[in-house]
């Protein structure tokens, strides 16, 4: 989308206590990747606030190729008949455009993606701040480019705060791909595809929490704990970045 | 008693400072594991200092200032509501206003035949209350299942609970309505009709607590009429 | 001791915004009598516009429109597919039009809106008897192999004049496109060339259409829609204007002022052929606009 300065940021990690490890077999640590990106290089995160005007909130964030938008209307009544509940409800959507995807309508499964950002989420918002009614966070990928569940949580978080929905913290998520012996960390799709196991973390950067980890495929202890390690300081410079965005729209 | 000077902009998450120090207000909140106070909106921080004589000394800190959401229906909020349908027990209205602000979306509401008056409100005839397209005003009520005490404060401070869900103390057992709806009562003098057409699709004029008339036919329609001004 | 007017002292308690939402016919018509509307604007103005081209690169084309508010997002994607017997010298064009749950908050997932389906039918018919588009500027190899053409139109914010911006968008989305290069391979059938990444190793196959990747517009269509409202006619409603006042009616003309449709889809109101005429008139006042949008989108992208 139009706008974006050249001066877009990025939140590649730098881990300074892994210096030790031994290079990686298989390409070497100079390995330069598809997009130009060397293995520790986040792409650049364009992340802009109140794109919809008709929702209570939204946000924009495009990394690299992956596009997506989040809306979030409410605190809204309730449209499900469901039992009172002095606690607010969180319900999340989330959804690909036909063309988002290389080849058409061939976008993933996205009820699991709605579910997995309800949970990753749902610890963050203060429920009890909005009783009996519902926050609808819905999110469209325009373009899937990669690193697609981790930029939706990311953008729905910075949509909830433009919502003025009340937070214990604002919600960043970064991901890694485990290939050989090496972590590539922001993966795009194609290196998906040939990913041997993959992770993603979603923190709460200021409290130092954790609010969701998926870790899937094939893994030694040691580049598990690595992985960790470079996901929790992108997800910190990640969160540097979101409260830049929010403030620079006041 | 602002201090206007000191004002910083935060977003949730930002340290605030120590509960030792600072009183959350709203868009604040106490974390309990590491017993600090964090913004929970974005926005100005803003101290404000308590009066000479309080007991507590410390200032309230506040969130506030950003783009908020829109209104939400509270125990003892004072609401604007169209009426959409009369039934024999109830009436159902469209909540459009909270205080002054208006809703982003409606909100159900629901006045029920004991609440439309203070006295003798078993002979409350809802049909001789209200009419469908009324606008009423009204009162958001809460109450336990005992008695019809005003339990909820407004602007109640978040304190959190044991982190992730569990909840450490449960505020009383409330209900703000059935599953979806709030209930609203017009039984004080200021409550009740405030604007509505006649069948001749007049705005009509009250002529008392029970009753308005059409300006150009000159027919009385029934009504629970509030009482404007004081 | 009776009680006063209700009406004054109500709309002395609550703000402007309020008293909007209570009365919002007395609202706008409050407006209207003073020739203005609530956002400012003269009875018969648009909206600032917008057309940015190129905004993803999934798609072999595509355009995000906004006029004020509105915001629409046009996508291309081309699939070779046999023709059919009827017309084995013709491509195939398929336009849908979606409504996700984040343009609206009258919109919930699973449950699509009503108006989606319709607005997809309406750009349906006009693109295709806008004559903008030659079918038979799609044929590949007669008989044997055309484009399969699937235009995709998502409602990213919806705030009124829908179908305006969405044709804009797909008008955006046509000049935009680049027409994938394809070659026969082995077996004799026609298949895409994936582009850039591996093109030294393909180059073998040669390649059937390279000299022809842009489509040629012929005529391009343009539309204006107004809300008609007792003696008023507003152009270009937001979605509260249409809300409220119930009677549309669409103008499209192509880029030299002939008329392509005229659509006016029922209402409680009437429209007399002195409101017909003024709408045509606001429409080809509109059609310049929207070619200088357009314009300015094709210049800026050559500058990138």
């Amino acid at each position: 989308m139009a706008g974006k300065s050249s001066s877009t940021p990025t939140y590649s990690p730098s881990i300074t206590g892994n210096k030790k490890k031994k290079p990686p077999i298989i390409t070497g640590s100079d390995w330069v990747r598809a997009d130009g990106r060397h293995l520790h290089d986040c792409r650049p995160a364009y992340l802009r606030t109140g794109s919809v005007i008709s929702a209570s909130g939204s946000a924009y964030a495009e990394f690299g190729n992956t596009k997506v938008i989040v809306s979030v209307f409410g605190p809204r009544e309730s449209k499900k008949a469901m039992m009172y509940s002095d606690t607010g409800r969180l319900n999340c959507n989330v959804s690909y455009t036909t063309f988002s995807t290389p080849v058409r309508g061939q976008a993933p499964e996205t009820k699991d993606l709605s579910s997995t950002l309800h949970k990753a989420l749902e610890g963050a918002i203060i429920l009890k701040s909005f009783p009996k009614t519902t926050v609808d966070v819905f999110a469209l990928v325009l373009e899937s480019g990669g690193s697609d569940l981790p930029v939706i949580t990311t953008c729905a978080s910075l949509a909830l705060a433009d919502a003025g929905i009340m937070l214990y913290d604002i919600i960043t998520s970064v991901s890694v791909s485990c290939v050989g012996k090496n972590i590539i960390i922001d993966p795009l799709s194609e290196e998906e595809n040939y990913q041997d196991g993959s992770m993603v973390i979603t923190c709460m950067p200021s409290r130092n929490e954790v609010t969701q980890m998926t870790v899937t495929g094939e893994w030694s202890t040691t580049s598990i704990h690595e992985a960790m390690q470079l996901c929790l300081d992108a997800c910190s410079k990640l969160g540097k970045i979101m409260r830049t965005c929010l403030k620079e729209a006041a | 008693m602002k201090e206007s000077a000191e004002e910083i902009f935060v977003t949730p998450g930002e340290v605030l400072g120590k509960p030792s120090e600072l009183k959350p207000g709203k868009g604040a909140y106490i974390s309990a594991h590491d017993n600090t106070v964090y913004a929970s909106l974005t926005g100005f921080r803003s101290l404000t200092h308590p009066a000479a004589d309080s007991d507590d000394p410390r200032p309230t800190v506040e969130v506030k200032g950003h783009k908020a959401h829109g209104p939400v229906p509270e125990p003892g909020a004072i609401v604007i509501a169209r009426v959409t349908k009369v039934m024999a027990k109830m009436a159902s209205a469209d909540i459009i206003c909270v205080g002054p602000k208006s809703v982003r979306e409606k909100f159900t509401g629901t006045i029920r035949q004991q609440d439309v008056r203070a006295t003798e409100i078993d002979k409350v005839e809802m049909h001789s209350s209200f009419r469908p397209g009324d606008i009423v005003r009204a009162l958001v009520v809460s109450f336990n299942a005992k008695n019809n005490t005003v339990l909820f404060c407004l602007n109640p401070v978040y304190e959190e609970s044991s982190f992730p869900s569990k909840a450490s103390k449960d505020i009383e057992q409330l209900s703000l309505g059935d599953a979806r709806a709030y209930y609203l009562s017009t039984a004080k003098n200021e409550l009740g009709v405030v604007s509505a057409e006649s069948a001749a699709g007049e705005t009509m004029v009250p002529i008392s607590w029970t009753e308005m008339q059409c300006p150009s036919t000159g027919q009385i329609e029934p009504r629970k009429v509030a009482k404007i001004g004081s | 001791m009776a009680a006063t007017s209700g009406m004054n002292d109500l709309s002395s308690e609550m703000e402007v915004d309020a008293f909007r939402r209570l009365f919002p016919l007395r609202f706008h018509e409050r407006h209207l009598r003073e020739s203005i509307r609530p956002d400012g604007r003269p009875l018969g103005q648009a909206r600032e516009t917008t057309l940015t081209l190129g905004a993803v690169s999934s798609a072999h084309g595509s355009a995000i429109s906004k006029i004020g508010s509105t915001s629409m997002l046009a996508a291309i994607k081309m699939e070779v597919m046999t023709p059919t017997v009827e017309a084995p010298d013709e491509g195939c064009l398929a336009v849908d039009f979606h409504m996700p749950p984040i343009c609206s908050p009258l919109v919930r997932p699973g449950r699509p809106a009503e108006l989606a389906p319709v607005l997809a039918k309406q750009l349906s018919d006009t693109i295709s008897s806008s004559g903008m588009i030659d079918l038979k500027e799609l044929c590949l190899v007669s008989g044997k192999a055309a484009w399969m053409v699937y235009l995709d139109i998502y409602c990213l914010d919806a705030d009124g004049s829908l179908f305006d911006a969405a044709l804009l968008s797909a008008v955006g989305a046509f000049t935009h496109l680049q027409i994938p290069i394809v070659s026969v391979n082995d077996d004799g059938r026609i298949v895409l060339i994936s582009e850039g990444k591996n093109g030294g190793s393909k180059k073998k196959k040669e390649p059937v259409n390279e000299e022809k990747r842009k489509l040629e517009l012929k005529s391009v269509p343009f539309s204006l829609t107004c809300v008609l409202h007792k003696e008023y006619i507003l152009a270009d409603p937001t979605s509260e204007e249409e809300s409220i006042m119930e009677t549309f009616l669409t103008v499209v003309l192509d880029s030299s002022f002939q008329l392509v449709s005229f659509n006016k889809p029922g209402g409680p109101g009437l429209a007399h052929t002195s409101a017909m005429q003024d709408c045509v008139t606001l429409a080809r006042k509109r059609v310049k606009e929207l070619q200088k949008a357009l314009n300015e989108a094709i210049s800026e992208m050559e500058i990138d």
